[in-house]
Parts: structure tokens; C-alpha cells; sequence
């Protein structure tokens, strides 16, 4: 009995392992092939590992177009990624804060502007919002991404509402006898027991922000607004050609950040990400 | 008072929902009653282009494609998640780890860069075309250039970002009491007994979630189709989402695109519905 259950569990592990592997292969190929030749890449493509570590791929990349090197791209895809997920992260823990302390029946009317956020394409939302924001002057530069998520994402208030829903009714109970403010109550008493929600909602904003690739499409027309998806997407050029040594490796730079930091709080995440519903 | 203050915290997350997502859905339905390119003033022309998606054969085909992209793709990914899940279900330290491998495509998979390289593996010049030729199962040039596979390269690079709907799964599994599945196997229930009493009804609600967002997901998915395959060969990978965006950007054919964004809305909202019916009818039982 034993000795079978060791074969099956062994059989699991193997399988794990081999799945594992298979789905990492795409991102190890991106790694890879950033340093390898045009010729590699281009006629020995069965082979996997390159020759020598050429580093041409980088600085040829890194020129980026237009005038603006990739680091621009880089510097703006930072800032528009930090600027989306602080604002969107701090709302959203007052929203979800607010709903789950003051409880006014909020989950089903909550639910529902969840799920309808989530099922109304952002394709579809892209022109209205940019006629509104031109009505108003705002539709300059990264504003049109900015605005609609610096106010709270629905995704992460739902979030911080599960969060808020478990803080003990005592504990705040406490803090309003003692005369403390709602919002220092909400600072004071909600701020720590919130942190994993925070970390996770910065993580997840970040990352979305990091990797969004349609609304960067529409909106940010002039070069020196460009981020490093439109940057990676603009070396697959129909008529020149794809320069794929850059695309490899300016495509390893721009993986660091996200996995770097998912890497860090890799446990939070997966402990939780059922709990929210993060999308993907 | 406390009700005051409960809509302090919640106003402007609920402002920036009725002004970036409530309101501009209406402006939508009302932008696909009129002719408007984003220069001139929208003129209204009622259901005209409601009438023009009827006979557009290029929006059928986008239709088609999509349905049949959902219709794979999502059930594909959602017994993926489980299988693995399944596999996942114990707590232990080489589990945790592979479990962190098998989620990083989902923390990138949403990333041009990775797009790029199902593009590079999958095209003429990229190893897993070649693969393929090699062990005859094709006789393609690339599979993305095959007008028979092109969508299947779609649907495997969903499939790939299985990771948050097998964490789902996995939370709901880990749910169950340890002595519930010990006293089943004591009393021997076979495997497929606990399977079928044991882990499926603690799964209900996991399903029922992963079943309506991957839906959305499917439904809505614009970047392999733009980057991956560009919607061809043949218009073989014309997601919806993607002749949307070609008529509203480029071709600046807004009202037209709108009427496309409303059809894509309520089919989607009615679908979720029904998926989501049907999956409480199973909670039921």
C-alpha cells in the first residue's frame, strides 16, 4: 500500500516538475536568445543555448527610435506604473476600507459594480473617456491612463473590502471611545491590519500598469511618451523586418521589475490571490 | 452620522466609477446610433449601424472566431487550473515552489514581451514550428501563418496563463478538513468516489468564479491576437475585440465600432448570466 502510493506520489512530483519546466521555457527562450547572433536566431532557431554572450542585442536595443533611447521608455513606463498604482492602491483602500467598516449592505450592490467593471471591455471604454477628458483639457499625455485608475479599480476595493470585513468590530470600537477620528481610526487600526491587501493591491497595479499594452496603444501618440510596451511592440516592423536580437533583449529588461517583485512577495500572492480574484 | 462617514471613504472611488465606467458606457450606446469619427460633431442615424454589423460578413467571421476561441479556450484553461490544482492540493515545500514557477506566466503573460515570443516560437523562423514539421504533424511554413492553426497558437497561449484560476482551485481544495479525506479513504471510498463527493462539491463556487472571469477574459483578449497574429491569416484569428479596435483607431469609423463594443456588452452580459445560473443549479444538487 505504501510502496504504491510512494510510486504515485513520485509520478506527481515528476509530472509537476515537467509542466513546471514547460511553461517557463517561453520566458528562459526570451533570456536566451538575447544573447544570441542574428544568424542564431534566425537559421539555427532548434538550438537553444547561444554561442557566446553577445551583448549586441542590448546596445542595439537600448537606441531605441525617434530620438529617445529605450531608457526614456523605461523611465516613463516607471513613472507611469508607480504614479497608476499609488494612487489607485490608497483610494481603493479607503473605498474598501469604508465598505467593509461601515457595512451598509454594500456586498451585493459592491459585487455587481465589480463584475460590471470587469465585463465592460476597456476597449470599449477608451473613446468616451477620451472625449470626456478632452472636453475638460485632460486628455494630454499619460492623464488619460492615469485618471480612470488613480480613483480606485474596482478589482482592489473589492479586495481591501475582503481585507476590511475580518478587522474585529472591538478594535475600532476601541479607538472611536478614545476619541480618535474616522480617518485616524482608518490609519491607526486599519492602515496594519490592511498591509497584505496593500502590498498585494501595489503589486498587482503595478505589474497591470507595467504590462498594459492597448490603452498605452491609443493614447500615448508622441514618441517621448512611449512606454516599453509600445517600444517592444514597434520592433516587430511589417516592412523593415523584425529585429528580434532586440526584441529579446530589451523584452529581458522589461520582465525584471514584475518578477523581481513578485519574486519578493511570492507567498502573499499565492496565499491570496484566490481571495481577491486578481484577474488573469 | 456613520453613514456619512462610510460615503466619505467610498465617494471617490464610486465618482471615478460613475465617471470613467458608468457614464461612458451610455455615451457608447449612444455613439452607435450616430456617424462619428472623434473630428466632427456625431450625426444620429439611429440603428443604422446595427443594421450595416447584419450584413458586414467581415464582423460574422469576427464573431465566429471569437466564439470558437472562448468555446476552446476557456474550458481548456479551466481543466488545466483543476488538473494542476489536483496535483498541487498538498502543502509541501516542493509543492510551494513549483507552484511559484507555474504562476509566473500569469504575473507576465499579459506583457508585450511575452506576446513577442509565442510570436518568434510559433512563426516561420521559430523553433516550435519546426518542431512540429519535424514530427509531421505539420506541413506548415509557421503555424502562425496557417490559416487551420493559427487561432489553436491563441488558444494555447491562454491556456499557458492558467496559473490564477488553478490558485483558485487550490484555495478551495485546501479547504477541505484533512480528516474528512482520511475517514473517506478508511472507509473505502475509491479515488474517484472522493473525486466525485469529496472534492467536487468543496469546488462548486471556485468553478463557478473561474467559469465567469475567464469567460470575460476570453471574450475580451486583444493582445495575442494583435501582436501574436494580427488577426490573419485569412482574418483566422479576427478576435472581436480586435476588428473593434481596427474600426474604431485606425479607420476612425467610431460609431460603427461602438455598435460593436454594445453587441459585444450584452452578448457577454448574457452569457455570464447563463453561465452563472447554470453553475448555481449545479451548487444545488
Amino acid at each position: 500500500m505504501n510502496k504504491r502510493f510512494s510510486v504515485l506520489s513520485l509520478l506527481r512530483l515528476a509530472l509537476l516538475i515537467a509542466l513546471t519546466t514547460l511553461v517557463l521555457l517561453p520566458i528562459i527562450r526570451i533570456v536566451l536568445d538575447s544573447f544570441k547572433t542574428n544568424m542564431e536566431i534566425f537559421v539555427h532557431a532548434h538550438k537553444w543555448l547561444p554561442n557566446s554572450l553577445s551583448l549586441t542585442n542590448y546596445t542595439k536595443g537600448w537606441r531605441g527610435f525617434h530620438g529617445h533611447s529605450f531608457g526614456r521608455f523605461l523611465i516613463n513606463t516607471v513613472w507611469l506604473s508607480v504614479l497608476a498604482s499609488l494612487g489607485n492602491t490608497f483610494m481603493a483602500s479607503l473605498a474598501g476600507y469604508g465598505l467593509g467598516r461601515y457595512s451598509f449592505r454594500a456586498k451585493s450592490a459592491l459585487t455587481a459594480m465589480v463584475v460590471l467593471q470587469m465585463m465592460i471591455p476597456v476597449q470599449v471604454l477608451l473613446v468616451p473617456r477620451y472625449v470626456f477628458l478632452s472636453q475638460l483639457g485632460l486628455n494630454k499625455g499619460f492623464l488619460p491612463i492615469l485618471l480612470p485608475q488613480i480613483m480606485g479599480n474596482g478589482f482592489f476595493v473589492y479586495l481591501f473590502y475582503q481585507f476590511a470585513k475580518t478587522i474585529p468590530q472591538d478594535l475600532i470600537d476601541s479607538a472611536s471611545i478614545d476619541g480618535a477620528s474616522a480617518f485616524s481610526t482608518y490609519r491607526m487600526i486599519g492602515l496594519p491590519l490592511l498591509r497584505p491587501a496593500f502590498v498585494l493591491a501595489l503589486l498587482f497595479s503595478f505589474v497591470w500598469n507595467w504590462g498594459d499594452f492597448i490603452q498605452q496603444l491609443v493614447y500615448l501618440t508622441e514618441p517621448a511618451h512611449y512606454t516599453v510596451s509600445l517600444a517592444l511592440s514597434l520592433f516587430i516592423d511589417p516592412e523593415s523586418g523584425v529585429a528580434w536580437g532586440s526584441v529579446f533583449a530589451m523584452s529581458s529588461i522589461s520582465l525584471i521589475p514584475p518578477l523581481v517583485l513578485f519574486l519578493v512577495i511570492r507567498n502573499l500572492v499565492t496565499d491570496n490571490a484566490a481571495l481577491s480574484g486578481l484577474k488573469l | 452620522l456613520t453613514l456619512v462617514r462610510g460615503i466619505l471613504f467610498v465617494a471617490p472611488w464610486a465618482a471615478s466609477f460613475l465617471f470613467f465606467t458608468a457614464l461612458p458606457t451610455f455615451f457608447v450606446i449612444f455613439i452607435s446610433l450616430t456617424d462619428y469619427n472623434l473630428l466632427r460633431e456625431p450625426r444620429w442615424i439611429g440603428l443604422a449601424n446595427y443594421v450595416r454589423l447584419l450584413s458586414d460578413p467581415k464582423f460574422g467571421r469576427s464573431i465566429l472566431v471569437t466564439i470558437t476561441y472562448v468555446g476552446i479556450a476557456v474550458p481548456l484553461k479551466i481543466a488545466v487550473a483543476l488538473f494542476v490544482a489536483l496535483l498541487l492540493r498538498q502543502k509541501t515545500r516542493i509543492n510551494q515552489r513549483l507552484l511559484i514557477g507555474l504562476y509566473v506566466p500569469s504575473v507576465v503573460g499579459g506583457m508585450v514581451a511575452t506576446a513577442l515570443v509565442w510570436k518568434y516560437l510559433f512563426g516561420s523562423i521559430g523553433p516550435a514550428s519546426g518542431l512540429l514539421r519535424r514530427l509531421a504533424l505539420s506541413t506548415a511554413v509557421s503555424v502562425t501563418g496557417s490559416p487551420r492553426m493559427a487561432l489553436g497558437v491563441l488558444v494555447v497561449y491562454s491556456v499557458w496563463q492558467f496559473g490564477t484560476a488553478m490558485l483558485v482551485f487550490l484555495a478551495a481544495l485546501r479547504q477541505i478538513p484533512k480528516e474528512q479525506i482520511e475517514v473517506a479513504i478508511i472507509e473505502g471510498a475509491s479515488r474517484s468516489q472522493r473525486l466525485r463527493y469529496l472534492l467536487l462539491p468543496a469546488i462548486t463556487n471556485a468553478l463557478k468564479f473561474n467559469v465567469v472571469v475567464q469567460i470575460i477574459l476570453a471574450a475580451t483578449a486583444f493582445n495575442g491576437a494583435f501582436l501574436i497574429t494580427s488577426g490573419g491569416p485569412l482574418d483566422s484569428t479576427l478576435l472581436l475585440s480586435l476588428y473593434m479596435y481596427r474600426t474604431t483607431f485606425p479607420n476612425l469609423d467610431v460609431g460603427y465600432g461602438s455598435a460593436m463594443s454594445v453587441v459585444l456588452f450584452v452578448s457577454l452580459s448574457l452569457l455570464v448570466l447563463a453561465a452563472s445560473r447554470s453553475l448555481a443549479r449545479l451548487g444545488d444538487e
